[in-house]
C-alpha cells in the first residue's frame, strides 16, 4: 500500500551531479526538496578498499547491477534493439552521487569557439565553408554568458588546474582552439 | 622496437616482452621514459639469488589454495595453459607459482563466473557486433566449453593430454585457439577464449593477492609496482624514481 508522505513542492529524481546541484540551489533560495535516489547511499566509509583495481576498474563495482535493470539499445534503425547484457563501450552509475562518483573528473571548460561553432566559422571561412546538410548550430548561449557559473561550478567541486592553459589566457592551442 | 617473438631459439622473455610493448597496468601504460628507466635500473643490477628459487615458497602454504569450481583435470590444464602464457623464466615466478589458476577458479565460483551482475534473462536474439555479448551461457560455462577444447584438440592432434604436452606443442595449441580457423567449438568460439584465459592471467598475476593470485605480491614485486599505497605524500616531491615495498589491501585493515 502507498505510504503517504507530506507534501514538498519539489521532488527530484535522481541524485547526480544535475539533481544535486537543483537540488542545492532550491534549498538555499528556501525551497523545500525532497531527492530521490534508486541506488546506495554512500560514504567515506565504503571507499576502504578502493585502490582494488579488479574489483572497481575491471568489475565495475560501482556501475548499475544490470541483472536488475538495463537498456536496450541499436546502432542503425535497420538493427533490432537489444539488451546490454554486459558492460562494454558505456557505462551507467548508481547510487548517491550518479555517475559523478565514478567518473574521471576531468572538467574541462568548453571554449568560446564550441558555443558558437557555426557564427565563428561563418565569420572566418565564409558561409561556404559549411557543406550543404551540415548542421552545427551555435548553442544560443555564449561562453561569457556561462562563465560565472565554470566559476561557480570550479569552486564547488574544487578544481584546480594551471593557469596559462585556461581558455582565456592569450596563450599556445587555447587562442588557435578559439579560432582568433 | 620490434616484439616479433624469436621462433628457433629461446622465446623471447616475458619480460622483454613486457618492455617493449608498454604493457598497460594499473590504468596507466608503462612505457616511454619511466618503462625504460625501471627496466635499465632492473637489468643493470646483478641479481643476487637465482630467481624463484629465494622466494617463498608460492603455491604453497595459503588456505585459498583449494577448489571452489575446477574439478583436478581443469585445475591441472588450466594451470599448464596460464604458465605458457605467463612463464616462469629468469627474471621470477610464472602464472602456476603466481597462483593464477587459483585465482581463476575463485573468479568462475563467485559472481563474474555466474554472471550475476549481467542481463541474463531473455528473449535471446543474436546481435550486430556494436551489440555485445548476447549469448545465454555464463562465463563459467564457456570457460569449461574451452578448456574441453583444449582436451580434445591436444589428445587429437598430438595424442597426449594437454599438460603433458612439450612447451613448444602447448604453445602451438594455444596459438591454434588464438586464431580460431583449426578449432571449433560448441556454444563459444576459440579465440574469446584465448582471450579470456590470457586476460584471466594476467588479472591474476597483477591482481591483489586477496584474489589468490600475485602469490606475496610477486607478480607486483617484479615490476617495481608498489601495489595500493594509500597515499604518495611523503614521495611525490622526489626526483628520481623512488622504490617503495609494495603494499597490499591487506595492510589498510589495521
Ligand atoms: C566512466 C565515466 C567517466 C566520466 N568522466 C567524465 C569526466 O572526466 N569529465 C566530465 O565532465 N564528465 C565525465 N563523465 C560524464 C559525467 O560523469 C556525467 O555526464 C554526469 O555525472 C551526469 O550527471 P547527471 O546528474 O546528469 O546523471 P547521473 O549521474 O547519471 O545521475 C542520475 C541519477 O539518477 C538515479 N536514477 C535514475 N533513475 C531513477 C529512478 N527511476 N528513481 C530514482 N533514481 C533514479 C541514478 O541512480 C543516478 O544516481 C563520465 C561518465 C562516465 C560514465
Amino acid at each position: 500500500m502507498a505510504n503517504p508522505l507530506p507534501k514538498v513542492p519539489v521532488v527530484i529524481v535522481g541524485m547526480g551531479w544535475a539533481g544535486g546541484i537543483i537540488a542545492a540551489e532550491l534549498a538555499k533560495a528556501g525551497i523545500k526538496v525532497v531527492g530521490l535516489e534508486r541506488g546506495k547511499k554512500r560514504s567515506t566509509e565504503d571507499y576502504f578498499m578502493v585502490h582494488d583495481e579488479l574489483r572497481y576498474a575491471q568489475r565495475y563495482e560501482m556501475m548499475q547491477d544490470l541483472s536488475k535493470e538495463t537498456i536496450t539499445f541499436r546502432n542503425t534503425e535497420k538493427a533490432r534493439a537489444l539488451p546490454m547484457r554486459t558492460y562494454g563501450s558505456f557505462l551507467i552509475g548508481d547510487g548517491l552521487g550518479g555517475a559523478g562518483v565514478h567518473w574521471n573528473g576531468q572538467t574541462y571548460r568548453f571554449l568560446p569557439y564550441d558555443f558558437q561553432i557555426k557564427s565563428m566559422t561563418v565569420d572566418r571561412y565564409g558561409a561556404g565553408k559549411i557543406p550543404e546538410g551540415m548542421q552545427i548550430q551555435d548553442w544560443g548561449i555564449t561562453y561569457d554568458e556561462l562563465e560565472p557559473y565554470f566559476d561557480k561550478f570550479e569552486k564547488t567541486a574544487g578544481i584546480s588546474g594551471e593557469k596559462d592553459t585556461h581558455p582565456n589566457a592569450p596563450s599556445g592551442q587555447a587562442t588557435i582552439r578559439r579560432g582568433r | 622496437m620490434p616484439t616479433t617473438p624469436n621462433k628457433d631459439s629461446k622465446p623471447m622473455s616475458r619480460r622483454a616482452f613486457l618492455r617493449n610493448s608498454g604493457l598497460a597496468l594499473g590504468g596507466v601504460v608503462l612505457g616511454g621514459a619511466f618503462g625504460t628507466a625501471i627496466w635499465k635500473d632492473r637489468e643493470e643490477q646483478p641479481q643476487e639469488a637465482p630467481p624463484g628459487a629465494s622466494q617463498t615458497p608460492a603455491a604453497s602454504g595459503s588456505y585459498q589454495d583449494a577448489l571452489m569450481f575446477f574439478n583436478q583435470e581443469q585445475f591441472r590444464l588450466t594451470e599448464a595453459a596460464v604458465e605458457r602464457i605467463y612463464p616462469e623464466d629468469e627474471h621470477g615466478p610464472g602464472a602456476k607459482k603466481l597462483g593464477v589458476a587459483y585465482y581463476i577458479d575463485h573468479q568462475l565460483a563467485g559472481n563474474w563466473g555466474s554472471n550475476t551482475k549481467d542481463y541474463m534473462m531473455g528473449p535471446f536474439s543474436p546481435g550486430e557486433a556494436t551489440q555485445g555479448y548476447q549469448g545465454r551461457l555464463t562465463r563459467a560455462s564457456m570457460f569449461l566449453i574451452g578448456l574441453n577444447g583444449l582436451k580434445d584438440y591436444s589428445q587429437k592432434t598430438y595424442g597426449k593430454a594437454f599438460p603433458e604436452l612439450e612447451e613448444a606443442e602447448q604453445d602451438e595449441v594455444l596459438k591454434a585457439f588464438e586464431k580460431g580457423d583449426k578449432v571449433k567449438l560448441n556454444g563459444t568460439d576459440a579465440p574469446s577464449f584465448f582471450k579470456n584465459l590470457r586476460t584471466f592471467t594476467l588479472e591474476g598475476v597483477y591482481a591483489d593477492p586477496m584474489y589468490g593470485g600475485n602469490k606475496d605480491m610477486q607478480g607486483w614485486k617484479m615490476r617495481n609496482y608498489p601495489g595500493n599505497q594509500m597515499s604518495y605524500y611523503d614521495q611525490i616531491e622526489k626526483d628520481g624514481l623512488v622504490k617503495l615495498e609494495p603494499k597490499s589491501l591487506r595492510d589498510h585493515m589495521a
